[in-house]
């Protein structure tokens, strides 16, 4: 250090004595510091006040007030900038050097003194000074970070919480918890609602690796891709992959996804898992305890690409009542003051203390009193999911997952779905059914398509099971359709009557239920009733529906229109019940 | 199956808390781990591997004081897996004296795939 550079400062002297107060003035003043004076104490917080020097030199006797005092109130006053204060004393008793220092005194200096030892003083004194700014300013520094940080994560948790939080749908029989910070720090849980054909509930618990917003930003597009791929009919063994692939090219090598994913058939009890790194998922019913644990058996997702074949998941059925608990590592991990965590024998005490109703909020309640609140090292996140048969009925159907994603071309698809080519194609013409252009020109059809073709037609057999005649009504008037409709159920001949209120779908149906007798309106928007009859006859040699055209047309109006082939009848439009018996007739006869 | 002897170098890393040790042809580094590894060493961990020349050696960590780790060491331990070029069946990457705790944590990350554990 330069022994002579002592930064310049301004420098307050309190002393009532003139002759002191001079020889200060010469001794700072050689210094080039700036000195101000004052000489009570009451002029002294004045100047104090009004100045603000950087030191105080401080006598202990003055007319008004003591030094002490003055001392004192000085450092109510400077409360966040740090003046020292240099007692000038010329008492050398210990009683009255202890009185200095506990009055806010930061030294003393005994009278008389030698320029160098002042110097020294002050040089010393002013570099406490500047120390303590320097923490100061650091110190707000780091104030203001933190409020930002905390500001930020705030933020993010709100934007976060609309996004995937407020999301979800409510699902009879599953809850789910996340800690306040949890959903900014990177855990999360995604679920789709139940499907209402199959039965079937999507939903996963997920931890990206790390803390804060470099860790939570990964389940925005996890969040995007898991809804886009459960309403591709997906299955879990696909979404798994896919997301490894995606998360592998979004996330650092150092960072990943510990994740479970589910499939339940809320139905039935299956349930299908994949566990990748996250803890033991337990299935738990009230009268045996925890009756199974699914065992991550894969890395995470993100660490490196891998063939779909590795998502092979793990198949379990679920009893009536009995409960599955999925968790991220906050849970077992949660650790007391003493380090301790709180494993996996408390979680299992819970479940045997508690009833079954109560364990989802007493493991929260519980871990949460457990780890304290200032050594968080992670946070909770928990889901519950009840298998309650009775709230979602089996419907009869068949589940049939798409084992692979691939496309099929239009006469394997055509096989598949039983139909004529020439039937499909009409679909496809008709948007009936989508298709897809291949690059080599191949008109290709996704199987999951074809798969929900065939469920809704198992549904439709289910129900018309031991039915003789099967209607197709096509009426795009929904109040027209109701009367006809009324009416054909009058003729109680134990019809199976299908109404629908547009070409396309008709065709779609008639594909499906091989109709005896399709009566359709021949005015309505979109494809008329022309064009539905030309398609049911170009598609389909071996379909024998009969074909009833329900119209007000006049014959010439008909004929206007293009006319209508021979073996299509005509039913005058309004129709009374016996006319309707008729042409049924007719068309049966034929 | 290696056997470091006492008369192996033995550099400190940092403030101690992470060292290093090489063999005697210097084709191995052993890194030493403290009792917990996680962020806070992630600078030091990071220095101990990445030194001119070890990119062709191999690697053994040594958790025998480890009784901690979080998921930022196991990301830490990918960086190094990337480090020696990240073959798949051809692991370069050791990791020995794994405690109870420790082995239960990689198990459920399966990392077992990815690292010759011991």
């Amino acid at each position: 250090m330069h022994q002579d550079r002592i930064p310049v400062a301004r420098i307050l002297v309190v002393d009532d004595e003139s002759l002191s107060r001079l020889l200060m003035d010469r001794m700072l003043k050689r210094d080039g510091h700036e000195v101000i004076f004052a000489e009570t104490g009451k002029d002294a917080l004045q100047q104090f006040n009004e100045k603000r020097p950087d030191l105080v030199f401080m006598d202990v006797m003055m007319g008004d007030m003591s030094g002490y005092d003055v001392a004192r109130q000085i450092k109510i006053i400077d409360v966040n900038s740090y003046v020292p204060i240099i007692f000038l004393t010329s008492l050398s008793d210990r009683e009255s050097l202890v009185q200095a220092l506990e009055s806010g005194g930061d030294d003393f200096i005994t009278k008389p003194f030698h320029y160098e030892i002042l110097k020294a003083k002050v040089r010393a004194a002013l570099r406490t000074r500047s120390a303590y700014k320097k923490i100061q300013k650091q110190d707000a520094e780091v104030k203001l970070l933190h409020e930002r940080l905390q500001w930020e994560q705030d933020v993010t948790e709100n934007i976060f919480r609309k996004i995937i939080g407020e999301s979800q749908p409510s699902i009879s029989g599953f809850r789910n918890y996340l800690s306040p910070a949890a959903l900014s720090c990177g855990d999360f849980v995604l679920a789709s609602g139940v499907d209402e054909a199959t039965q079937l509930f999507h939903f996963i618990i997920g931890d990206f690796t790390g803390h804060g917003l470099s860790a939570a930003i990964g389940t925005l597009p996890v969040s995007n891709w898991f809804n886009e791929f459960v309403s591709e009919g997906r299955s879990i063994q696909e979404i798994a992959y896919l997301l490894n692939n995606n998360l592998k090219m979004i996330l650092p090598v150092s960072h990943f996804c510990a994740i479970s994913l589910f499939q339940l058939d809320m139905a039935r009890g299956e349930l299908q898992v994949i566990n990748a790194g996250l803890p033991d998922i337990l299935v738990v019913s009230e009268s045996e305890g925890i009756t199974k644990h699914i065992h991550s058996n894969r890395l995470p997702l993100g660490i490196m690409e891998q063939e779909i074949g590795e998502f092979t998941p793990q198949f379990h059925y679920l009893d009536k009542g009995e409960r599955l608990f999925a968790y991220t590592d906050g849970i077992i991990e949660a650790t007391d003051i003493l380090g301790e965590m709180f494993g996996s024998g408390r979680l299992k005490q819970i479940f045997e203390n508690n009833t079954g109703d109560e364990w989802f909020d007493k493991i929260i309640e519980e871990v949460d009193d457990f780890q304290s609140k200032q050594y968080q090292r992670d946070d909770i996140t928990l889901v519950e999911i009840t298998f309650q048969p009775e709230l979602y009925p089996s419907n009869g159907v068949k589940v049939i997952n798409s084992d692979s994603f691939e496309y099929v071309s239009v006469s394997s698809a055509a096989k598949m779905l039983d139909v004529s080519e020439n039937m499909l194609r009409c679909w496809i013409a008709n948007g009936v059914i989508e298709s897809t252009r291949k690059r080599d020109d191949r008109i290709v059809i996704q199987k999951k398509d074809i798969y929900q073709i065939i469920q809704n037609r198992e549904e439709c057999m289910l129900t018309h099971e031991g039915e003789k005649v099967t209607i197709v009504l096509v009426e795009d008037d929904p109040a027209l359709l109701e009367i006809s409709s009324g009416l054909i159920d009058e003729l109680e001949l134990g019809i199976n009557l299908i109404s629908v209120t547009n070409g396309y779908e008709a065709l779609l149906r008639i594909g499906q239920s091989l109709p005896d007798i399709v009566i359709t309106d021949l005015m309505m928007p979109d494809m008329n009733g022309f064009e539905l009859i030309k398609s049911i006859r170009n598609s389909d040699k071996d379909l024998k529906s009969k074909i009833i055209a329900a119209t007000a047309l006049t014959s010439k109006q008909i004929d206007d229109k293009g006319g209508l082939a021979d073996d299509v009848l005509i039913l005058e439009k309004p129709f009374t019940i016996s006319n309707l018996r008729k042409s049924i007739d007719n068309a049966l006869a034929q | 199956m290696l056997s470091f002897s006492s008369s192996m170098n033995r550099e400190s890393g940092g403030n101690g808390m992470v060292s290093i040790e090489v063999n005697a042809d210097n084709s191995i580094v052993q890194i030493n781990l403290p009792e917990n590894f996680d962020f806070r060493i992630h600078r030091e961990f990071r220095a101990a591997y990445e030194q001119e020349g070890n990119e062709t050696k191999d690697f053994v960590v040594n958790m025998a004081h480890t009784n901690y780790i979080d998921s930022s060491a196991l990301g830490m331990l990918l960086l190094l897996r990337e480090y020696t070029g990240n073959d798949s069946g051809n692991e370069r990457v050791k990791i020995i004296n794994v405690g109870d705790d420790v082995r239960e944590i990689l198990r459920i990350s399966k990392f077992e795939k990815l690292f010759e554990i011991q």
